[in-house]
């Protein structure tokens, strides 16, 4: 049964159903099942946005694991943990505050395979969020999916909807090497869509397109997606067909569905929250470079925030981030 | 809240009533499991309406012998969510046992988006969209889609008949919507989705319009019931000869990605247009759904062997049920030949400008020839 579903609701299904399905999938973070403080209570929040209330309820404190203010210790323990036979997810507030407790994943589970012969496995998954549009200043509105990306051995798992964010969550769940899936938290509410009721898991390193167009190739991650199709919808009006392609993850990434769109269309713009530097969009714009330069009948255009922190004043914020009109304007500079 | 509805020792768990405004509840989690001893008191299964969430307890002591309706779906009240009962309870009693409850409830439909219902049928629910209403003679029109298939490919044709016939279409066990269970299906035991669709939805006698796999299917279903069949249009269907195109089958089993899918798609077509992004992602979202990869197998096992059909002597088997029976073909089809239908007795409609998906294709010229056979034969 497919029904309408926000991420939110997406999301809550998936974490029952993998933790339904395999004993060994555990959850921990901070405040997930609402404090252990607080007895008869320590269901009421469930993480900082409520997005994982109901499980600790559900599989009880053995499986529902609060853990201290400590990122470093518990990100450290979750490593193990996958080392040892368990599927941990792990769920660290928001990305911004990766700096604390990035050795366990930069250095630790990102080479344990490498290192062991490939005889260790490392089934962890992180959730974090990201994202500006929450009004919550520049230490808690970061896209920083580039650092991870970065790093052979980690996966990076961007949703851009409901039904992804069920399939992608489940693949990575189940996947045998660490990743790291990325929660946009305007998105929680803001999106819904169709998404079956049962378990399904959608292929890691699958680009997804939305839209077929013969003009431009338009590539857009998470929420950026939404703002792609909006674009693409106000340039078809004026006759500029857009191929519009979410790649889903950016390590692995789906290179060959983006370089034989712009193999066709001969224009390439990318539309990335991340800052412009070193980032997401830097590194495609190389590989099309690399490897379709013959067909490029314009420039590479980057969409992006510019190379400063998020804005907290509001309307700065907004000014700050990518939109539809932005879009428009650099595809209508190649035409 | 389960209260007794025969005197055989079985129950049925039903959607509680919370209060006035409650009229449907949602199934949350099943506590214990099929085979599970249930005490009086016990919590059988978790429920949710949009004032409340609570789980059911037991009224009685026993087996736990059914989950009728799995998480996520919403029943009416009073509608059946499962089966205590006697751990002896055999197979037939419990399934005629839950026909009854249906039947005694009448509330075995469950609502959901887009205008499709969810219909339980013994342990399935199975997807249906229920259209149009009275008709030549008031029989209802069933709609059986073919191997990969879901009732969404029948869109075009309910639309049309629809306006002025009532006209279901379903998708069959492993397919589309419906939810499914794990076990091998045969044909046989597809064909029997049919009468027990028709049973649940109370329908004596019913024309049945059936598409390449789903033609051999309903065959089966109308040697088996054939009083309750009033005709049957069998387009571009399987069961009468051994030819088919079985890479096509292998590339629909194997394929992953949406470019695989429309090289895959377009054999079904005189005219690849009709190969959309929206056709293959229905066809990819449907694959990606756990246990729908290996029941699409198990029913190709069941359907094929060394690359050609099974079944395929419906052509000589039929003329002895007396069903009205007719074919209509693409005349471009590159997956099973015009040919198998040309040879029997029975009218064959060659229907121009069509691969194997002539109500795709051609949907105003296939209502043509169901409407002409079925005004024919009420």
């Amino acid at each position: 049964v497919a029904r309408i579903l926000t991420m939110r609701k997406a999301l809550s299904e998936a974490f029952r159903q993998v933790m339904e399905e395999d004993p060994t999938v555990i959850m921990m973070g901070e405040d997930i099942a609402g404090g252990q403080g607080a007895p008869g209570e320590q269901d009421a929040w469930g993480g900082d946005l409520g997005i994982t209330k109901g499980l600790y309820g559900r599989f009880g404190a053995e499986r529902v694991l609060d853990t201290p203010i400590s990122e470093m210790a518990y990100l450290g323990a979750a490593v193990g943990a996958a080392t040892a036979g368990l599927r941990p997810i792990c769920e660290l507030m928001f990305v911004d505050f990766m700096g604390v407790c990035f050795d366990p994943l930069l250095n630790q589970a990102a080479k344990f395979r490498y290192m062991f012969g490939g005889k260790t496995k490392t089934p962890l998954v992180v959730r974090t969020q990201m994202g500006a549009g929450f009004r919550a200043g520049s230490q808690h509105s970061q896209c920083l999916y580039p650092l991870f990306g970065h790093i052979p051995g980690l996966k990076c798992v961007i949703p851009s909807s409901a039904y992804d964010a069920k399939g992608l969550f489940i693949a990575s769940v189940r996947d045998d090497d660490p990743v790291i899936f990325f929660e946009h938290k305007v998105m929680y509410d803001s999106v819904s869509d169709e998404v079956p009721d049962r378990p399904y898991a959608i292929p890691l390193g699958e680009a997804n397109v939305l839209r077929d167009g013969d003009d431009v190739t338009l590539v857009a991650l998470g929420r950026m997606v939404h703002f792609a199709l909006q674009a693409a919808d106000q340039l078809g009006v004026d006759g500029i067909s857009c191929d519009v392609i979410d790649p889903r993850t950016i390590s692995p990434l789906d290179e060959e569905t983006i370089l034989e769109s712009v193999e066709r269309t001969g224009r390439l713009v990318i539309v990335d929250e991340a800052y412009p530097r070193f980032g997401f969009a830097a590194d495609l714009a190389s590989i099309v470079a690399e490897k379709a330069f013959d067909a490029l009948r314009a420039p590479i255009r980057k969409v992006t925030p510019p190379h400063t922190p998020c804005p907290f004043p509001p309307n700065l914020e907004d000014l700050w981030l990518p939109n539809a009109p932005k879009i428009c304007a650099a595809i209508r500079e190649l035409m | 809240v389960s209260g007794p509805i025969s005197d055989k020792r079985l129950f049925a768990i039903t959607m509680p009533k919370w209060g006035m405004s409650m009229d449907e509840g949602t199934v949350v989690k099943w506590l214990v499991p099929v085979g599970g001893t249930v005490e009086i008191g016990t919590e059988i299964v978790e429920v949710e309406s949009t004032k409340a969430s609570t789980a059911i307890e037991s009224r009685q002591a026993g087996v736990l012998l059914r989950q009728i309706a799995l998480p996520g779906a919403v029943l009416p009240v009073r509608g059946v969510i499962g089966v205590i009962g006697d751990s002896e309870a055999s197979v037939p009693d419990i399934d005629a046992f839950i026909r009854e409850a249906h039947q005694s409830e009448n509330v075995v439909e469950t609502r959901h988006g887009s205008g499709s219902t969810h219909v339980v049928v013994a342990d399935q629910a199975l997807n249906v969209v229920d259209t149009g209403s009275g008709g030549v003679a008031g029989v209802p029109l069933i709609l059986v889609h073919g191997f990969g298939g879901m009732l969404k490919s029948w869109a075009m044709l309910q639309e049309e008949i629809g306006q002025d016939h009532r006209v279901i279409s379903f998708d069959l066990p492993g397919h589309g919507d419906t939810n499914l269970i794990p076990t091998a299906w045969s044909l046989e035991e597809l064909a029997h989705t049919i009468t027990l669709l028709l049973d649940a939805l109370h329908i004596n006698r019913a024309h049945i319009v059936a598409h390449s796999m789903g033609g051999a299917v309903s065959c089966l279903a109308a040697s088996s019931m054939p009083r309750r069949v009033a005709s049957l249009t069998l387009i571009a269907s399987m069961g009468f000869g051994a030819e088919i195109d079985y890479a096509y089958i292998v590339g629909f089993l194997e394929a992953k990605r949406p470019r695989e899918f429309e090289r895959v798609l377009e054999k079904l077509f005189a005219s690849p247009r009709y190969v959309n992004r929206r056709m293959i992602d229905d066809v990819i979202r449907m694959k990606r759904i756990d246990g729908v990869a290996e029941a699409l197998q198990n029913i190709a096992d069941a359907a094929f062997l060394d690359g050609v059909q099974r079944l395929t002597d419906f052509g000589d088997k039929l003329p002895a049920i007396a069903v009205p029976v007719q074919f209509i073909w693409g005349a471009e089809d590159a997956i099973i030949p015009v040919c198998h239908a040309t040879r029997t007795k029975f009218p064959v409609h060659v229907v121009e400008a069509a691969g194997h998906m002539p109500h795709i294709e051609q949907p105003a010229a296939v209502a043509g020839h169901v409407r002409a056979f079925i005004t024919a034969h009420p």
